[in-house]
């Protein structure tokens, strides 16, 4: 039986597959480095050098574990080491972010004062600094104040880059959030403060969480303000440059480490993909 | 329980003014409802008697005490909100419970409080699950449940029923009427719908671009509207207004509406003397129009009816509304079903004279 569709149809199919061509094309672009780290970080020396794009000949798994625990000579990275500088630096950022960023986005969101609308620009105003630009008085303040190579150098300075990010997701959140719960509860005895805390921090926990997601995936793969500020308490991301030497890199380990570095990131964003998306369209549908 | 006292109280936005100069008395224990439409204020004022807005000028006083600078949650209110505003975070005994914990009320009172409101409310099985585990009747239900569990001075009732479906808001109206007589506490209530504020008001208080129009009883204001906008407000449908010139003819006085003309009963006479061959607006409700051949209510003579055309027929199974025409005015009239009439159909109206009204054309002002 011949089922003569109409042209509209065989051009609209001829459209969506040609989109769908595109994007699959731009996926695999995307994903291509990402799994040749890993097939790399799998290939031992010999292997990585003869076929740079193919498979390994041997699978060397004892690159990560090399990588993890270091090699058996004195100096050797240690990238476990690594990992714990940066869970140092990252939870107690997450935790002062999100803190300091929920109370700023509330009052913004749902208080009325002298100069909000000025505040709230500044907010948007600061996302448009490249950190490129202030790393020098950044290294500069943070030296004054006797902080390079400290935790607290990382911390301060992450917390801060990532807060004007955090506030306008969560000012647009606070924005739609119902304004009757706030005075109900005010109503029945609470304090702003503990309006806050009691009812708008457990309603919103989704959000706030969101967030949080998001940046703990932003500080975690930090790089410059690590590399600069703290060469000596190196994080994870700037632990695996130690593999580049001047003279020799090993290469396969390096990969290694990258791919593990990059491992919680990948875990997280499976884990928590629905929040983070939810955190990057926080206020922008109504909910 | 408290008396509120509002005196002169104002609220502006920018320029705008949203409530202007309101004095009120509002009696211990005394079921209040205040009435307008959309913009007049009234949830305005209820705001501002919570504390949940600040006043631009004037007094309020709760009780003996004036709390122009009190913070909401030292009011001694509780307040009920459109859209509900239940914690939804928190179980049904919990969203009750809250207040009471916040004033480090003991566990037991707790539990006694938030059984007996669930009782009174019947409420009890709900008691542990969440808010979008409920109906919209049973959330107004436990909304209502966590204000009286606190034993407030004075209930604030923000267009509560407006999100039920118009079956449960009748009944709802009735349990709030009941809880009224069972607390015996000082009430507010906001709302646009008049047929919630004549039946659950001890007074009305109607209001319009931020004033008072008029506050009364609910039978005060059906039957003595002080202008043409608290008559229009007040009754379904709404009176009817035409526009006629009085004039007098011999010792009589009557109105001249083009296609018809009215006599006006006597002991109107003295107060309209001064307004004879001016132009005026005549009312009359549609309740107090009948069909001159069947109805038995009034006894009709010459000059009290008056030749209309049948527009519209809408029968509501123990009365219709019969939208009609005469000369350039249109009229409803709730008729009984006696009636029998059709689209286009010539009818005789009759009119309960006693029951006219008549406002003045440039200020709106009742004159009877």
């Amino acid at each position: 039986m011949n089922i003569n569709y109409p042209r509209s149809f065989e051009t609209k199919s001829v459209k969506l597959l040609l989109f769908y061509g595109i994007l699959i094309l731009w996926g695999l672009l995307q994903l291509y480095p990402v799994i040749w780290m890993y097939l790399s970080a799998l290939k031992s020396p010999a292997d990585y050098f003869s076929r740079p794009f193919g498979l390994p000949g041997r699978w060397a798994f004892e690159n990560f574990k090399l990588a993890w625990e270091g090699e058996a000579r004195s100096g050797s990275i240690i990238l476990k080491n690594y990992m714990i500088n940066s869970l140092i630096v990252c939870i107690p950022s997450l935790c002062i972010l999100t803190l300091v960023s929920s109370i700023a986005a509330y009052s913004l969101a749902k208080f009325e004062f002298f100069g909000r609308d000025f505040l709230q620009s500044f907010f948007i105003a600061l996302l448009a600094i490249p950190v490129h630009s202030v790393i020098i008085s950044v290294y500069r303040l943070m030296m004054s104040l006797h902080l390079l190579n400290t935790y607290l150098a990382l911390i301060l300075v992450n917390v801060t880059f990532c807060i004007p990010f955090s506030v306008i997701l969560l000012v647009s959140y606070f924005r739609s959030f119902p304004s009757e719960i706030i005075e109900a509860a005010l109503i029945v005895g609470c304090t702003h403060l503990k309006v806050f805390s009691h009812i708008v921090v457990p309603i919103s926990r989704g959000a706030i969480s969101s967030v949080a997601i998001v940046n703990f995936i932003i500080i975690w793969n930090e790089f410059l303000f690590a590399f600069v500020l703290n060469p000596r308490t190196k994080t994870l991301t700037v632990g695996v440059l130690g593999y580049k030497g001047a003279y020799t890199t090993n290469w396969t380990l390096m990969l290694a480490g990258l791919s593990i570095a990059t491992i919680p990131s990948i875990l997280f964003y499976f884990i928590f993909q629905k929040n983070i998306i939810k955190g990057m369209t926080i206020g922008a549908i109504k909910g | 329980m408290a008396s509120v006292v509002l005196k002169d109280i104002m609220k502006k936005y920018g320029d705008v003014v949203a409530v202007s100069k309101i004095s009120l008395e509002i009696k211990d224990q005394e079921f209040v409802v205040l009435v307008g439409p959309s913009g007049c204020g009234k949830t305005t004022t209820l705001r501002m008697i919570a504390g949940l807005e600040e006043i631009d000028g004037g007094e309020i006083f709760i009780g003996d005490t004036l709390v122009n600078d009190v913070p909401p949650k030292d009011r001694d209110i509780a307040m009920v909100f459109q859209n509900y505003a239940l914690y939804p975070h928190m179980d049904v005994y919990n969203n009750m419970a809250f207040g009471l914990k916040l004033r480090k009320f003991p566990k037991n009172e707790i539990n006694q409080r938030v059984k007996d409101a669930a009782e009174i409310l019947g409420i009890q099985e709900l008691l542990q699950r969440k808010p979008k585990q409920l109906s919209g009747g049973q959330r107004q239900r436990v909304a209502v449940g966590r204000a009286i569990v606190r034993h407030p001075k004075v209930f604030l009732f923000d267009e509560p029923l407006s999100n039920l479906d118009a079956k449960l808001r009748v009944q709802m109206r009735a349990e709030l009427s009941k809880l009224h007589d069972k607390l015996k506490t000082t009430m507010i209530y906001v709302t646009h719908d008049q047929v919630e504020a004549m039946t659950m008001g001890d007074r009305i208080v109607v209001m319009r671009d931020g004033l008072v129009q008029q506050v009364g009883s609910p039978l005060d204001l059906y039957n003595k509207p002080v202008n043409k906008f608290v008559a229009g407000f007040i009754g379904t449908p709404s009176m009817n207004f035409l526009d006629v010139i009085l004039k007098k003819e011999g010792d009589n006085l009557f109105l001249d509406g083009q296609s018809f003309k009215l006599a006006i009963p006597a002991e109107y006479k003295s107060t309209l003397l001064s307004y004879v061959n001016q132009e005026l607006t005549f009312g009359v409700r549609p309740q107090d129009l009948f069909d001159s051949t069947v109805s038995r209510e009034v006894s009709f003579h010459e000059g009290t009816s008056i030749n209309c055309t049948v527009d519209v027929v809408e029968p509501l199974g123990s009365e219709q509304d019969i939208y009609l025409t005469t000369g350039p005015h249109t009229v409803v009239a709730v008729l009984d079903m006696q009636t029998r009439t059709s689209v286009g159909a010539d009818i005789k109206i009759a009119v309960d004279t006693s029951k006219i009204h008549l406002f003045r054309l440039d200020t709106e002002i009742a004159i009877i």
